[in-house]
């Protein structure tokens, strides 16, 4: 009952993650590539 | 003067104990300095010399940084001139937001530990040192080393800023936290206008006196390092609030 219950919750937790979690690693990424040209 | 430092000494340990109970509203068995377990109202907390002494330390810790965060493009170009392009300048932002946003993570996770005093001491004492070595590090042409200063430094604004909430929250406790952190970011705001102004007058007050670009921001390095000594000076002396100043059982019933 609870393993029911608690799974609609862990893929909400996941989605939400991936909501912020994918355009943040996407930003940090562009900005090293934009940093590393400090470098060149 | 050995009071003074197992007075430093106890802050360590005191985060430490309420460490304890990360989850639980159990105050440490036998509070330590610094770290209150009584609550002062809003309005009694402006009458103490505390607020103001965080509102400094808050200010000074903010002025350096943005000062700093505003001027980062312009800065790395003209003390760099030729090796960083706009570019390059653009992305040195990039980064240096990036250590922001990494400083307030990292320094109020480690305040836990070593506690808040502490890690203010850290922020204002690195800080001077890392603003004193940054026209050094441009008159060297180390752009690494340069991009290392100031990385450090704007993790450091960010850990501030990050920081004083809890860093309230032991001096006044709980109770009113958020009303007296509401108060408490005028701070911010006067930094936000100072820091930007500091750095951008300073600059041109010494083009203006026949300095070249590259030099105008060596005297603005060391003011800035300067209004962190004073901020250092703000955290030496923050002491706990007088008992006079906490809420009685009435008033926290109430």
């Amino acid at each position: 009952m609870a393993a029911t219950a608690q799974s609609p919750n862990k893929m909400k937790l996941i989605l939400a993650w991936c909501l912020v979690g994918i355009p943040l690693i996407w930003g940090i990424v562009q900005t090293i590539k934009n940093a590393l040209k400090l470098f060149q | 003067m050995g009071e003074f430092f197992v007075s430093r000494f106890s802050c360590p340990r005191a985060a430490a104990e309420n460490r304890n109970h990360p989850h639980s509203n159990v105050a440490p068995a036998t509070p330590k300095e610094l770290i209150t377990t009584k609550n002062v109202h809003v309005d009694q907390a402006l009458k103490t010399p505390q607020f103001y002494l965080l509102w400094e330390i808050l200010c000074l810790n903010v002025t350096a940084g943005i000062g700093v965060l505003g001027q980062a493009s312009a800065m790395s170009q003209e003390m760099f001139h030729g090796s960083i392009t706009p570019v390059a300048a653009a992305g040195f932002v990039g980064l240096l937001s990036l250590f922001n946003m990494a400083g307030r993570i990292i320094w109020a996770s480690t305040s836990d530990f070593i506690g808040r005093r502490n890690t203010y001491m850290v922020f204002f004492l690195l800080g001077i040192l890392l603003y004193a070595a940054v026209p050094t590090m441009a008159e060297i042409g180390s752009v690494a080393l340069f991009v290392l200063c100031y990385a450090v430094i704007l993790s450091m604004y960010g850990g501030g800023f990050a920081t004083i909430p809890a860093y309230l929250k032991d001096i006044f406790g709980t109770r009113f936290v958020g009303a007296i952190h509401g108060r408490l970011l005028t701070a911010w705001s006067v930094a936000g206008v100072l820091g930007p102004v500091l750095v951008n007058y300073i600059r041109q007050y010494q083009i203006e006196h026949g300095v070249s670009n590259a030099d105008a921001y060596t005297v603005t390095m060391y003011i800035m390092a300067g209004l962190l000594f004073v901020g250092f000076l703000c955290n030496v002396f923050m002491r706990p609030v007088r008992e006079h100043h906490h809420m009685n059982a009435r008033e926290a019933e109430a």
